[in-house]
């Protein structure tokens, strides 16, 4: 067997969306169907023509709301692999908060709301999911496909919510630490989940880069919302 | 190329460029280097070369498209394996370098030169604590802890950072300690550090005084970015 087929080489790139129409106006987003802006078609389109001359990739997922899906159809086209959507990596359910902007929601909900924002992961924010919840949803979701390619490298397109609590899981991080990660609008992170199954050592999974944005040199990159 | 902002604003935008040396005798040959002093081989030269390369493309490139590019100032250990490295960073960007001996690695003590296997061999008992526990506060081979190194490390690049507010700062230094210092800002158990391995000449980015906006309360710190070593494809 080569290194590349070992179990525990299994790769996940976890990739968030192109910039959406709602990342440009600052809104929560959730589970809202914005499509790409113009700015993040043409992140989509330095993306997948990075990865087509970087690495081969065996498979292809991605969560089945619009700003996702579309992303992955630009890598879809690029990398000739068939695209299958999973609804375990939709962002976080923000509820009622979808479709507002920050500013808004500080008026509006100001009970829920601390000011200054302290982040408690408990927290069903609109009425939506805790991102604990999140995290048991997407965990299982993304272990599962791993599993499935055990030995391959896969494309992941999703979120910033999904990757952020994905990266807690593996590195060993509290949740209420998760905001001093910065995940870009098509930022790369790349994973091995399963070293701790297959690898001798018995050692956990290792996090390999995170937001990695090389493609954007020279293009905007846009400041996160959701 | 240091223009300097004043006031919180500038700390703010200051952002670190944290880049581990280029491969040293001691990657190559796989023993433990600690504040032992090899030089690159051959291949380090090249991934050098390559860093360097790739930092005058962007920063000066970023500068050139922004006009408002900030200023750019680079530090490193004063290991050799280090100090080799930022000299061609230094020379690519037409910059000066500034020796600094709080960036230096972990002090490995008695297992400095020895391979994991002669580690084993020599010193079982120890290995065999590190290897079940991977104890933060163990000093391995009686050297420094990764706990005492943290405390050594953090206080150094905030010194350093705060220096230079609203500058882009370029600390070229050691795997190790680096990682003591990302866990730091984001929040990971020491313990859990080597899940976050850094190739050689590997840039992650920090900016340390900035704030996400859904958390202000806890301590300031973003990580841009970790272990981005796109310059060394197909090396």
């Amino acid at each position: 067997m080569s290194q590349e087929t070992e179990p525990q080489n299994t790769e996940l790139w976890l990739i968030r969306h192109g910039e959406s129409e709602s990342n440009r106006n600052g809104e929560f987003q959730g589970w809202g169907a914005t499509p790409l802006s113009p700015l993040g078609r043409a992140q989509a389109a330095r993306l997948a023509d990075y990865l087509r001359s970087r690495h081969a990739f065996d498979a292809l997922y991605s969560s089945d709301l619009v700003r996702a899906a579309e992303t992955a159809e630009y890598l879809q086209q690029a990398l000739g692999l068939p695209l299958r959507t999973d609804e375990r990596l939709r962002e976080l359910d923000f509820g009622e908060w979808s479709g507002r902007t920050f500013e808004e929601i500080r008026e509006r909900y100001e009970a829920e709301w601390t000011n200054p924002p302290r982040f408690d992961p408990s927290e069903r924010r609109g009425g939506g999911e805790s991102f604990y919840e999140l995290q048991a949803r997407v965990v299982p979701a993304l272990n599962e496909i791993a599993l499935r390619h055990a030995g391959e490298n896969v494309l992941i397109v999703c979120h910033g919510g999904p990757i952020r609590v994905y990266l807690a899981h593996l590195l060993g991080a509290p949740l209420s630490e998760m905001w001093h990660m910065t995940i870009a609008n098509t930022g790369i992170s790349r994973v091995r989940p399963l070293e701790h199954i297959f690898s001798s050592s018995g050692r956990p999974g290792k996090v390999l880069t995170l937001n990695d944005v090389g493609h954007l040199v020279d293009l905007e990159v846009a400041e996160e919302t959701d | 190329m240091q223009r300097s902002q004043t006031g919180t604003d500038a700390l703010a935008t200051t952002e670190l460029w944290l880049i581990r040396h280029a491969e040293s005798i001691g990657n190559r040959d796989g023993w433990y280097q600690g504040q032992d002093d090899p030089p690159l081989t051959p291949r380090g030269h090249q991934e050098a070369r390559r860093l360097a390369a790739r930092l005058r493309g962007q920063l000066l490139s970023c500068e050139e498209a922004l006009q408002k590019a900030p200023g750019v100032v680079l530090y490193c250990s004063d290991l050799v394996r280090a100090m080799e490295t930022a000299q061609y960073v230094a020379h690519a960007l037409d910059l000066p370098f500034y020796e600094d001996e709080r960036l230096r690695e972990l002090d490995l003590g008695r297992w400095e030169g020895l391979t994991s296997a002669e580690i084993a061999e020599r010193y079982p008992e120890e290995w065999r604590v590190y290897c079940e526990t991977f104890d933060p506060t163990f000093p391995r081979g009686g050297g420094e802890s990764y706990a005492e190194a943290q405390q050594r490390i953090v206080p150094a690049i905030e010194e350093i950072a705060r220096r230079h507010a609203g500058d882009t700062v370029l600390l070229l230094f050691h795997g190790g300690v680096m990682r003591t210092y990302l866990a730091h800002v984001l929040g990971l158990p020491l313990e859990h550090t080597w899940r976050l391995p850094l190739r050689n000449t590997a840039i992650s980015r920090v900016r340390p005084f900035a704030s996400s906006r859904y958390n202000e309360i806890s301590p300031p710190g973003l990580v841009l970015a970790v272990n981005d070593a796109a310059h060394l494809e197909q090396l």
